[in-house]
């Protein structure tokens, strides 16, 4: 659904592609890396994804290279793209704000 | 050309072919990327890359448009499904009204008259466990329930109602007792449709009940009926978007079942017991596939003309 909520490597992989248009092998490194480690995309699941976001018009073809003699695809993150992670991201952030409020509130050693 | 690239061109075989001529050179790129020194795809390289053909198959035939998740679908569907499921009660809530009204509540004769009562009465269960959030133990009550709509429809089909009214509930029953067991669950469909998806629901469904019991085969109120579960189911799933609004359909299979029904009636139209199930129970699962496979309506961008 376009207005739900973002899956993990659905919002991993928007957010490889927020700052700079990356390659296929570059986002599986970079989703590892603001993962911290622990998600590692395979290549099946990372292109099944870029099929629908391309189908979605969030991700789209920036240019292609050919290195080593094999093919290299740059995506990036379309206008539509970066409005759909900027509204994840604020509502993650909502959510994350008010669990630090009530985990503020519990009394210390926790419930009886 | 090495033993390694020689197995994963194998595996990509395996993808449809427009995504192949598309992605894999550079899904092979990628590959090799990140093999190191292996000379044979890991077990794990090996079901990834299957499993995303399969999905990219099923997105080809199923939902062509390629932005309708399967899995949140059947999710609105195990939070919606089982408050949609109680006004199939309507028949045998009106035969209890009769003889409530009549005083003659002890001498009903359930077996012919409320045959499906149990079904009701473990669908009103899953939908109270739904909403207390024990999804676990919804989905082990679920099938009891199919089960019981699969007794009555086969062994009492004379003491029940005709193959196209029995259909729809049992579908959409045995959708739901799905979803709830191998879905993302209800979480994910409130997620998705909001908490207020289930009080529009439940109030659809409390109006049609009454609708029902009180003005049982008035022509037009059975015609209220039709729109105000048609307007909640979509209202409820979410009618803007894609995945509520297959949601919605399989929700509505029941009114879609039972129109096919009325249809029959009115043409009096006779048909071997087979033929009946082919049509009542494989219609409606082959338009739900037809119209996932209905490619999504492009938009033009302003910055393209049109040609």
């Amino acid at each position: 659904m376009k207005d739900g909520p973002l899956r993990e490597p659905t919002f991993l992989i928007l957010t490889a592609l927020a700052a700079r248009a990356q390659h296929g092998y570059g986002i599986l490194l970079d989703v590892e890396e603001i993962s911290g480690g622990r998600v590692k995309l395979r290549a099946g699941t990372l292109y099944t994804a870029l099929d629908r976001l391309s189908a979605d018009g969030w991700v789209a073809v920036d240019r292609e290279q050919v290195v080593d003699g094999r093919l290299r695809r740059y995506y990036r993150l379309t206008d539509e793209g970066a409005a759909r992670l900027e509204t994840e991201v604020r509502r993650l952030r909502a959510q994350t704000r008010a669990a630090e409020r009530r985990l503020r509130l519990r009394p210390a050693g926790g419930t009886a | 050309m090495s033993e390694l690239e020689r197995h994963y061109r194998r595996l990509l075989a395996r993808y449809p072919r427009d995504h192949r001529e598309r992605h894999g050179e550079e899904m092979l790129a990628v590959l090799m990327a990140g093999a190191g020194d292996r000379a044979r795809p890991t077990r794990r390289e090996r079901v990834d890359l299957l499993w995303a053909a399969v999905r990219l198959h099923l997105r080809r035939v199923v939902a062509a448009d390629g932005g309708v998740d399967a899995r949140d679908v059947l999710a609105i569907v195990s939070l919606l499904g089982p408050v949609a499921l109680l006004a199939g009660a309507t028949t045998g809530l009106h035969e209890l009204a009769w003889f409530v009204k009549a005083g003659a509540l002890v001498d009903m004769p359930w077996s012919t008259q409320f045959p499906d009562a149990p079904a009701w009465l473990l669908w009103g269960v899953v939908a109270v466990l739904v909403l207390l959030g024990r999804s676990r133990a919804a989905a082990v009550v679920a099938w009891p329930a199919v089960a019981w709509f699969v007794l009555v429809a086969t062994f009492l089909p004379h003491q029940h109602w005709w193959t196209g009214m029995d259909a729809g509930w049992i579908l959409v029953g045995l959708l739901t007792a799905v979803a709830l067991t191998w879905s993302p669950g209800p979480a994910r469909g409130r997620e998705l449709v909001g908490r207020r998806a289930v009080l529009v629901l439940a109030a659809t469904v409390g109006v049609t009940v009454a609708l029902g019991v009180l003005g049982h085969r008035v022509a037009v109120v059975e015609f209220l009926r039709l729109v105000v579960v048609i307007g909640g189911t979509a209202v409820a799933c979410g009618h803007r978007s894609r995945v509520g609004r297959r949601a919605a359909l399989i929700l509505l299979l029941p009114t879609v079942t039972t129109a096919l029904g009325f249809a029959q009636l009115l043409i009096s139209l006779r048909m071997p017991t087979s033929l009946e199930v082919a049509v009542f129970y494989g219609l409606p699962v082959l338009a739900l596939l037809a119209l996932g496979g209905l490619p999504r309506r492009v938009r033009r961008r302003p910055d393209r003309p049109v040609t």
